[in-house]
Parts: structure tokens; C-alpha cells; sequence
């Protein structure tokens, strides 16, 4: 008969060891090669292929499959699980961004066990937010003492975030659509029903996880910054992403829409067609990050897409439409308009990303719309 | 800060002292009657075709509970107003009348639904599926007692020799769980008592206790009633199933039971008295199940792995002299489904074999009204 291998959690101390080694590899790297452009820029792109390899699911599996050979066992044996735990997503953030601003000659001097823990900092590890070297070392090197309205603080944000996420979110997911029941439902209010759950619970999930985070870090005196800011009650899909998932837009924002609209100036683009690439591709980074795949590909070209239409309507509007502050009520009308137009257009977004492929996702759209 | 502190210590403990005397109150009161009637069912989504029974909640879009407030809010028949042009019928019996691996309509009562009967006096026929899975005579007594309230006019009841053997009495969820309903039947019928029979003590009648479970069913029961709206979907009608062996175990026992005379006293025929007793003049149709009559390996000693020959031969015999000597109406169908309709047990059947079973059922109600002494009644 042949031997079986069961599929287990890694042990912790095997997680840690692995993570504090790249982290400490990088470190080195870093060290030893200096601020040169080449250099990074080699490193990053060395991250970004050990990223697409826990991204897309082919290359996840063929290495898990290698590991497990490695290791003797069966091939068969492997899942995508095998490397997944490595929480690489967040560590990914971090190390470039480390390794940018050391380019850049931003990034302050630290040792290797400041890097570690900046790295790998453990309530923030699974799912950020993801912090800045610079901020997150003025917290670490502050001397900690038991500060009781840090603790008091802390305990709150944790409550609230349990609350959110195992109360409200687990509740909520009962109903939310997911791939089974996506092609299960039939009745367009139904569906509707089952895209709003999804969207309220993939928000009370994520908030609640990211409460639970900063409250965790709270009590250590580390103050990670804040990732949402009431998300579905912004007027426009530019102030939705500066209120969703903040941590991971201001990182995009710093390396790498930034820079990319400037190198794009350099060239005379038109402004519009800088806008739309540079918005476009960032959204599209952003999608891909959650995973290499059609959908997740397909929701980041939605947004970019929305970013970019509404950018060039607050331009066009601008001019033409501004409303005179002596007329309060119509500015509240439109800005309520806004806020049922943005969510709407970001419920609709999530049924891409919700979905694994593109056929579910454009049969729970005919429903929607009894097509 | 102070003052902030001193706020959160103050809002825990008050929401101490208010979770203990919510607790104290749950010991004198029971909440369920109330919960049950917050229903979501039968306004804000459809009732449910069936009572919910479900081992996989998150596939099956319901929960399995045993507070029978909770199961018939949740059941259309709660919500249907019974008419003056509605003649009422509720099916009880086991996993096969509930029908396992069926969609609701493929079921024993879907069938009989799809057939649109009208009654001679012009009353349209509408069946309700109150089957439960696992056989028990005091569980249908149970499920009885709770659903004349809405008025049936004939009751069907599939039994098989499991319903009605005396071992299986008590031992179902539902007795065991309803222990005050129970006792108050054995009281009214004079049935035989169990006397492990428990009610929920102090301890379980709090939130540390059975109560919170209870509570926190019916609450998911009610959230599971939205993906049931929006899919239809209440039971895992599509994951793969074995087919049940028509190549049957070796020996002639029943359970652990070698082949012996079947007493009297073996069978439930104090509960069957007092299910007479509680439809009244309604119309009371007792159904002997049909079973897998297998034709495999040792097939000749017994007719499937539940039941050998020698048991269930007698327990027919019982029941065609007992319903004959005390005027039941009973309708043997053990033999009427051939054995490849059979689906993953000895007794869950295919689409088909429910509408063969019900076109008897029908045939056998329709000679019924068409007898002269059968005035037409409606409670």
C-alpha cells in the first residue's frame, strides 16, 4: 500500500524560521550591494517572480510538487497549501518597500532584528495593514512601557474587530454569494440579495480583521496605520479607494503610480492617456496581487477603468457643473446620487472578484439584470 | 482617560449584570414560542416545503432543530390560511415521505400536488409534506398533535416495521428533545412512559446550557432562509450517492435479533390507537411503506439488509389482522416499487417510484369519496 501523507499546518517555528530567513536574506542583499537602481531593481524583480509563484495556481503547484519530492513524498500529495502559509502577500510589501526607499536613500539605518520584525511583525502579518519602514521603526524604537489607555484602546479596537468579523461577517456569509450558490439562485432580487452580502461581508471581514490587527498592535505600542475609513458612503470611486483597503493604495500609489505618471510626462503624453494607463495598470496590479487570474484581472481593469471615467467626469464637471455652495440641499442630492452610483458600481466589481472564472460571473450578471 | 476607563468598566458591568438576569429570566420563561413566531418564513421568503432537516447547513440552506415551534414556522403550512376550497392533507412518516435525495417536488407529495385533485364536493387538494427522517410512531404523534392546528383533513401515515416497533418509541431526536410534549401525550392517551425521559433542567434552560444552542438554531434557521429563497435548494439533492446492494449480508437477523415470533406487544399499537384518536372523524390512512425487495445474494432469506424475511412477513401479518380488527384504514404497499427504483437505502426512492406511490395513494382516496357513507367533511 502505498504511504500516505497527510495535509497539515506547517509548524510555526518552521513559518517563522522561513519568513525571518527571507526577510534576513534581503536584509543582507541589500547591505551588501547598496543603493545601486540595477541591483534593486534585480532584487524586486526576484520578488515579484516569487510572488507570481504563489499567485498562480499552476506555478504554485508545480512548486509544491517540487517541494514535496524534494522532501520524498508523492508529487500527488501536493497543494497549493503547501506554500500558501507562507503569508508571502503582505512580506512582498514590505521587502520592496524596504528595498525602494533604501534605493532611494529613504530608508532609515536598522539592524537586522529591527528588519525582521518589520518584516514579519506578527498581528499584521496575514493581512497587513501594511505599514512604512520609516513610521513603523519611530513606534518600534520608542521604549515600551505598559501604557494603560494604549491597552484600554487596543482592547476596543480588538472588540469591535471580533465583533465585526465573527459576529456580523459570519453571519452575513450565510447568504453572501460564493461560487455554489451563485449558480444555484434564480430571481433577480435574490441574486441582488446575495451580491449586497458579499459586499458587506467581505467589508466587515476585512475591517474586522484590520481592527483586531491595530488593536493587537496597539497594546505593543505600534500604531499600524488605518485601512478603511467607511468605504461604501464615498460620493466617487476616487474617494473609495482612498478609504478601501488604504494601506494597500498608498503603497501602490508610492512605487508605483507615482513614478509611473512621472516617466510618463517625460514622454508628452496627453494627460488623459496618462491617466488612463497609469490608473488602468495599477488597478490591474492590484487585481492580479489577490491572484493570477482572469477574474481577479478582470476586477482590476474595472475599477481602473471607473477611476479613470471618473476622473475625466470631475474634470469635465468641474468647469461646467460646479454647484454653488449656496444650494446645500442639491449638493447633498448628488452627493447621496454619488454614494449609490459608487457602491453600486463597486457591488457589481465584487461579483468578478467573488467569482472564480468568467462564465459564473456573466451568468450571475444576467440575473442580476434578467437577461 | 481615567473617565474612559472607568466608562468601559461601568458599560461591562452592567452588561454582566444584565446578561445574568437575562439568564435568570431564560430559567422561568421560555423565549421559544416568541422567537419561533419572528419567523422570517412564510413573509419575507417562502416557507419551506418540508420540515428543515439538514446535516450539512452551509450545502443544504437549513438547520436540523428540534423545537417544533421553530420547524413549522419555517413550514409553508403555517403560512397558508386553510380556505374553504382547500382540502387539507398532511403526510407524515420517515427520510422516504420527507424524501431523501428528492427535490421537494419529486417527492411522495409533490407528485400528489402536481396532480391538481379536485374533491367531489369541488375542494382542491393541497398535500403537506410533514415526514421527518428516522422512523418513529411517537415522533409522528409528536409531529401530529402539533399539526392539527391547521386543520388537516386526512392524514396520511407511512409507516414500516421500524415506525411501529416498540424499540424505536423513544429513540428519536425529536421525542427525546420535546420531553414536556411528550409527556403531556402519554398523559393524554395514557401511553406507555418512558421514564429516561428528560425536560431541560435549570442549567439548560440559560445560555450556558441547551437553551443557547436552541436559540442560536432557530436564528440560523432564519438566515438559512435566504439562500433557500434565492436558490429553491433545502436539502443536497446533488452530490453522488451508492446505490443501495441488492446483494444482500449473510444470515436472517434482525439487527442482533435471531428469527423469533413477533408479539403483539413488540408493536406501538397504543400510539396508532392514539393517532386514531387525534385525527377524530378525519380520515386517517395508514401506508406500509414500500421496501427494497432485493433479488441478489441471500435475497431468499431476506428481503434487504434492514429487514430479513422472517420479520417483516410477521409484522404485515400483525398489521393486515390489527387494522382489520380495529377498522384502520391501511393500504399494504411494501412490493409496489420494483428494486432498481430504490436510491441510496432500502427505502429512499427515485422521482418515479414517489409518483407510482402516490397515483396509489390518489386511486386509494378517490375510492374513498366515491363511497356513499364518505360525506365529505371538513373540520
Amino acid at each position: 500500500m502505498a504511504a500516505r501523507f497527510s495535509v497539515r499546518s506547517a509548524a510555526l517555528h518552521l513559518v517563522l524560521i522561513a519568513l525571518a530567513a527571507v526577510a534576513s536574506l534581503t536584509m543582507l542583499m541589500g547591505r551588501l550591494i547598496g543603493p545601486r537602481p540595477a541591483w534593486t531593481m534585480a532584487l524586486v524583480i526576484g520578488l515579484i517572480a516569487l510572488l507570481i509563484v504563489l499567485k498562480y495556481e499552476p506555478f504554485t503547484q508545480a512548486f509544491a510538487s517540487t517541494l514535496r519530492i524534494w522532501q520524498g513524498q508523492s508529487a500527488a500529495e501536493a497543494s497549493a497549501f503547501d506554500v500558501r502559509w507562507l503569508g508571502f502577500s503582505y512580506i512582498f510589501f514590505r521587502l520592496v518597500s524596504a528595498l525602494r526607499d533604501r534605493a532611494a536613500g529613504k530608508l532609515p539605518g536598522m539592524s537586522l532584528r529591527e528588519f525582521v520584525t518589520y518584516v514579519v511583525f506578527a498581528p499584521a502579518l496575514i493581512a497587513g495593514p501594511i505599514d512604512r519602514p520609516d513610521r513603523f521603526l519611530k513606534d518600534l524604537r520608542s521604549t515600551f512601557r505598559f501604557n494603560l489607555a494604549d491597552a484600554t484602546e487596543g482592547a476596543r479596537r480588538i472588540a469591535i474587530g471580533a465583533f465585526k468579523k465573527f459576529v456580523v461577517a459570519d453571519l452575513i456569509a450565510v447568504f453572501a454569494l460564493n461560487e455554489v450558490n451563485a449558480e444555484q439562485a434564480h430571481g433577480a432580487p435574490w441574486v441582488w440579495l446575495l451580491v449586497y452580502a458579499y459586499a458587506f461581508r467581505l467589508y466587515f471581514d476585512f475591517s474586522g480583521y484590520t481592527d483586531i490587527a491595530i488593536g493587537v498592535a496597539r497594546v505593543f505600542g505600534i500604531r499600524l496605520p488605518e485601512n478603511f475609513n467607511r468605504p461604501y458612503l464615498k460620493p466617487n470611486l476616487t474617494q473609495f479607494w482612498n478609504s478601501w483597503h488604504m494601506s494597500l493604495a498608498h503603497w501602490f500609489r508610492a512605487y508605483y503610480f507615482n513614478p509611473l505618471t512621472r516617466a510618463l510626462r517625460t514622454r508628452a503624453w496627453a494627460m488623459p492617456a496618462i491617466i488612463f494607463v497609469s490608473q488602468a495598470t495599477t488597478m490591474l496590479l492590484i487585481g492580479l496581487w489577490h491572484g493570477i487570474t482572469w477574474n481577479f484581472a478582470i476586477w482590476g481593469l474595472w475599477h481602473g477603468l471607473g477611476l479613470f471615467v471618473h476622473n475625466r467626469w470631475a474634470d469635465f464637471a468641474k468647469a461646467r457643473l460646479a454647484i454653488s455652495p449656496e444650494r446645500p440641499r442639491l449638493q447633498q442630492a448628488v452627493n447621496v446620487v454619488g454614494v449609490l452610483v459608487t457602491f453600486h458600481f463597486v457591488v457589481l466589481g465584487w461579483v468578478w472578484f467573488a467569482l472564480p472564472d468568467v462564465a459564473l460571473s456573466l451568468e450571475v450578471f444576467e440575473k442580476l439584470f434578467g437577461l | 482617560m481615567n473617565a474612559n476607563i472607568n466608562f468601559y468598566i461601568r458599560a461591562s458591568l452592567k452588561a454582566l449584570a444584565l446578561f445574568i438576569a437575562f439568564n435568570v429570566v431564560l430559567v422561568f420563561v421560555d423565549p421559544m414560542p416568541v422567537i419561533a413566531r419572528l419567523s422570517v418564513y412564510n413573509w419575507l421568503v417562502p416557507g419551506r416545503e418540508r420540515l428543515p432537516h439538514a446535516r450539512q447547513p452551509s450545502r443544504e440552506y437549513g438547520v436540523t432543530t428540534s423545537n417544533l415551534d421553530v420547524m413549522f414556522n419555517t413550514h409553508v403550512i403555517h403560512g397558508r390560511v386553510k380556505t374553504a376550497d382547500e382540502y387539507r392533507v398532511v403526510v407524515l412518516g420517515d427520510s422516504a415521505a420527507w424524501g431523501w435525495k428528492l427535490r421537494p417536488a419529486e417527492t411522495m407529495v409533490g407528485a400528489m400536488n402536481a396532480q391538481n385533485l379536485i374533491t367531489p364536493d369541488g375542494r382542491k387538494v393541497r398535500v403537506y409534506n410533514l415526514g421527518y427522517p428516522i422512523a418513529s410512531a411517537m415522533r409522528d404523534l409528536l409531529l401530529l398533535d402539533y399539526a392539527m392546528r391547521y386543520r388537516p383533513d386526512m392524514i396520511i401515515w407511512m409507516v414500516t416495521f421500524e415506525t411501529l416497533n416498540d424499540k424505536t418509541r423513544f429513540d428519536h431526536p425529536l421525542v427525546r428533545d420535546n420531553g414536556t410534549q411528550v409527556r403531556s401525550l402519554n398523559e393524554r392517551y395514557s401511553l406507555e412512559a418512558d421514564p429516561a425521559l428528560w425536560e431541560l433542567g435549570y442549567r439548560d434552560r440559560t445560555l450556558f446550557g441547551l437553551r443557547r444552542k436552541i436559540m442560536a438554531d432557530a436564528f440560523r434557521l432564519q438566515l438559512y432562509g435566504l439562500p433557500w429563497a434565492a436558490t429553491g435548494i433545502d436539502h443536497d439533492y446533488f452530490s453522488p450517492y451508492d446505490r443501495v446492494s441488492r446483494d444482500l449480508k449473510e444470515g436472517d437477523l434482525f439487527y442482533d435479533i435471531p428469527p423469533k415470533t413477533l408479539n403483539e406487544d413488540e408493536m406501538t399499537w397504543d400510539v396508532v390507537a392514539a393517532m386514531h384518536q387525534l385525527a377524530g372523524e378525519r380520515p386517517l390512512l395508514i401506508v406500509n411503506e414500500p421496501i427494497l425487495i432485493a433479488d441478489g445474494k441471500n435475497s431468499d432469506v431476506r428481503y434487504n439488509n434492514v429487514y430479513p424475511r422472517w420479520i417483516f412477513d410477521q409484522y404485515r401479518a400483525l398489521m393486515l389482522s390489527k387494522s382489520a380488527q380495529e377498522g384502520w384504514n391501511y393500504l399494504d404497499l411494501w412490493d409496489l416499487i420494483p428494486p432498481d427504483q430504490f436510491t441510496d437505502n432500502e427505502f429512499h426512492m427515485t422521482p418515479n417510484a414517489n409518483r407510482i406511490l402516490a397515483r396509489s395513494i390518489e386511486a386509494w382516496m378517490i375510492e374513498q369519496w366515491a363511497k356513499p357513507e364518505a360525506a365529505m367533511k371538513s373540520p
